[in-house]
């Protein structure tokens, strides 16, 4: 039973990377007054461009890169649909996560199954690594777990200490001042859109291009939706999105484990845990948290 | 004002065309009539499962014949059998017309049966999932074969005459993998993935896959973990990873779309695995020791000779190793496993090794705490 506690910690900190890169870009667009239903969406265009890129290239770099700006591209219909166009946030973001499913599982098919792409390597610091119980938890994760960590201090840098931080928050509580204040509202909200595409092509591409080798259909399986709710759970803030994410993936590893040691717990009571856990968290924290005042609501200028 | 209106007008028809050309593409069953989108890219491996199938029968005029699936196609294992299944079909009739549907959801399984039996369809193929619907739609389709895959008798008794269940004996076929298994493991710990709990298949498949292990190995133990979903592939890893962590080193798994991350773990970790509906080799060489096989390719063509020669039971047909190859080769194992595994399958065709099929709801979990 030694093994148990350091494999849940370890699968917990490997797993907590998609929903906790796709719920840091989510953030800051909701942080702006937009929301991106469609985050699943963005992450199959991340898992799958990213995926085909790799297979062409030869090259995760490329697979990664391709995963971002696929990512971000599907974002800027997004943008341009709820921004330019105004139309409501929800029903762009479901249709463009429809869109994302149909476009994917077509084009996987097109190009034909059973490939593989090579993955990013787990990191390896010698004795660090080597470490009793830390080791593989902290010091033997694939590199882009290292990145995702990285990318909570950059945002939280980004969201709390830098100019642009402020004027997100600001067209996201009252746009209308920013506009008087002589700021573009739409120009700073497609920015912010487009760090959530960026940020769910990453966090799909992580899939094929980290865990898996390969593409399947449906490969994101929902936690694009999970990101969803952590960002709520987080209050828009890196630090909590963060414990957000680790709170989710260590219950699934949790959960997973249990089931492997065999206790006898009724499988499906086990497999409610993590989704039981995260609501009971969100009912015990949400009060406390204040959404931005103009979340989904579409800025027009002189008000109409 | 007028121009705002244009540009919600603009965006709005913008969001419809994307979400038809999603379901267009995607090949959602509610939005296409015949699936047709893209074939014969989804494998190169031949059809194994239908080696022995029967000679073509002459078809009626305007025969048409659908087969729907839950899943996709591309899931490695359970759909894609059915896939390759209809691929052959179509290659044997030329003349009649075959449609393959997948990716549908449960809330739209009556629509698409009530659709293609109103389309006039002579037989509608499908796996268990499906039973409420056919329950339903059925009765008002009478010219309409309905066959279920894996439909049990019980069930089966209560719908009408139209409708016919075909039942693949996974309990011979896993039980032969498990004496694989029980051989091969170093650490005398086998594993079990499966999509859900309490389901007859599933129950008896895992449960002959550890009754053959214990039958060559009395000190092997067992441990099933459920991934709660058939899709996920990132669940099917972690699952997977889960009990090779606990000891494993044998690895079966019956989880559709998301075993594809199961098979993934076990390439990982180096350990043997045993794959699923089709030969899984493909995926990995080096470690899939074996397949238990789902003959859809075969069942289906029974369907259409069933409904040509009049010859649909309300029983459930079985198939086992008497109609059809249902265990894949073994790979990556000494002789001796092999000499072994032929023997028990020589003994359950000669009838003097009986494996029986536990699918009651709780068998497992009973096993299991034993």
């Amino acid at each position: 039973m030694s093994w148990f506690i350091p494999a849940v910690l370890a699968a917990m900190v490997r797993f907590s990377f998609p929903v906790l890169v796709a719920s840091l870009g989510e953030a800051v667009s909701e942080r702006s007054g937009v929301y991106n239903l469609g985050l699943e969406g963005y992450m199959m265009f991340g898992a799958f461009f990213g995926f085909l890129a790799s297979v062409v290239s030869g090259s995760v770099m490329v697979g990664l890169l391709s995963g971002v700006i696929a990512g971000a591209l599907i974002a800027l219909l997004h943008a341009y649909l709820s921004i330019t166009l105004r139309i409501d946030q929800i029903i762009s973001g479901i249709g463009l996560w429809l869109f994302a499913l149909g476009v994917t599982t077509f084009l996987y098919r097109v190009v034909g199954t059973g490939k593989t792409v090579p993955t990013t390597p787990e990191v390896n610091l010698g004795i660090l690594s080597d470490l009793p119980f830390v080791g593989n938890i902290l010091f033997k994760q694939n590199v882009l777990v290292y990145l995702g960590l990285a990318l909570v201090a950059v945002f939280a840098v980004l969201i709390n200490r830098s100019a642009f931080g402020l004027l997100v928050k600001a067209v996201g509580d009252n746009p209308v001042a920013v506009d008087l204040a002589g700021h573009n509202v739409a120009r700073i909200r497609y920015m912010a859109v487009l760090i959530s595409g960026a940020m769910g092509g990453l966090a799909g591409a992580y899939l094929p291009l980290a865990v898996l080798g390969m593409y399947a259909e449906d490969v994101t399986a929902g936690k694009g939706f999970i990101a969803l709710v952590v960002v709520v759970f987080g209050r828009w803030d890196p630090i909590r999105i963060l414990l957000g994410s680790l709170v989710f993936a260590g219950a699934e590893a949790f959960q997973m484990r249990v089931q492997a040691v065999g206790l006898g717990i009724p499988a499906p009571l086990l497999l409610m845990f993590p989704y039981i856990l995260t609501l009971a968290i969100l009912v015990a924290f949400s009060r406390r948290g204040r959404p931005p005042v103009a979340l989904g609501v579409p800025y027009v200028r002189g008000g109409e | 004002m007028k121009n705002r209106k244009q540009q919600v007008l603009v965006g709005a028809v913008s969001i419809c065309v994307l979400v038809i050309a999603a379901g267009v593409f995607g090949g959602c069953g509610g939005s296409t009539v015949t699936s047709t989108t893209v074939e014969g890219t989804t494998s190169s491996t031949a059809v194994e499962t239908s080696s022995t199938s029967q000679q073509p029968v002459s078809l009626p005029g305007g025969f048409k014949m659908a087969i729907d699936a839950t899943g996709t196609r591309t899931d490695g294992s359970w759909v894609q059998a059915m896939y390759e299944g209809y691929l052959a079909l179509k290659q044997k009739y030329p003349d009649a017309v075959f449609s393959f549907s997948d990716n549908i959801a449960y809330n739209d399984y009556p629509q698409v049966l009530t659709r293609q039996g109103a389309e006039g369809f002579n037989i509608i193929y499908m796996d268990n999932p499906w039973y409420e619907a056919v329950k339903a739609v059925a009765p008002k389709y009478p010219k309409t074969l309905f066959v279920i895959a894996e439909l049990s008798e019980d069930k089966l008794r209560g719908l009408p005459n139209n409708v016919t269940s075909y039942y693949t004996a996974y309990h011979e076929s896993s039980y032969l993998a498990g004496i694989a298994a029980g051989m091969v493991t170093k650490t005398n710990k086998i594993g079990a993935v499966l999509g859900v709990t309490g389901y007859p298949d599933l129950n008896s498949s895992a449960y002959a896959f550890f009754e053959g292990a214990k039958s060559v190995n009395p000190q092997v133990q067992f441990k099933v973990a459920i991934t709660g979903d058939w899709v996920d592939q990132q669940k099917g890893y972690d699952t997977a990873n889960s009990l090779i962590e606990s000891g494993a080193d044998v690895i079966m798994h019956f989880t559709d779309n998301a075993g594809l991350g199961v098979i993934k773990a076990a390439t990982e970790h180096g350990i043997f695995v045993v794959g699923e509906a089709r030969d899984q080799s493909d995926l990995a060489p080096k470690n899939v020791i074996t397949s238990f096989l789902v003959p859809h390719g075969l069942m289906q063509e029974r369907a259409i000779t069933d409904y040509v020669n009049g010859t649909v039971t309300k029983t459930v047909k079985w198939f086992d190793f008497h109609d059809v190859e249902l265990l894949a080769p073994l790979r990556n194992v000494g002789d001796d496993v092999k000499a072994k595994v032929e023997e028990a399958k020589k003994g359950i065709l000669d009838g003097s090794l009986k494996v029986v099929a536990h699918n009651a709801p709780n068998a497992l979990d009973e096993f299991l705490t034993k």
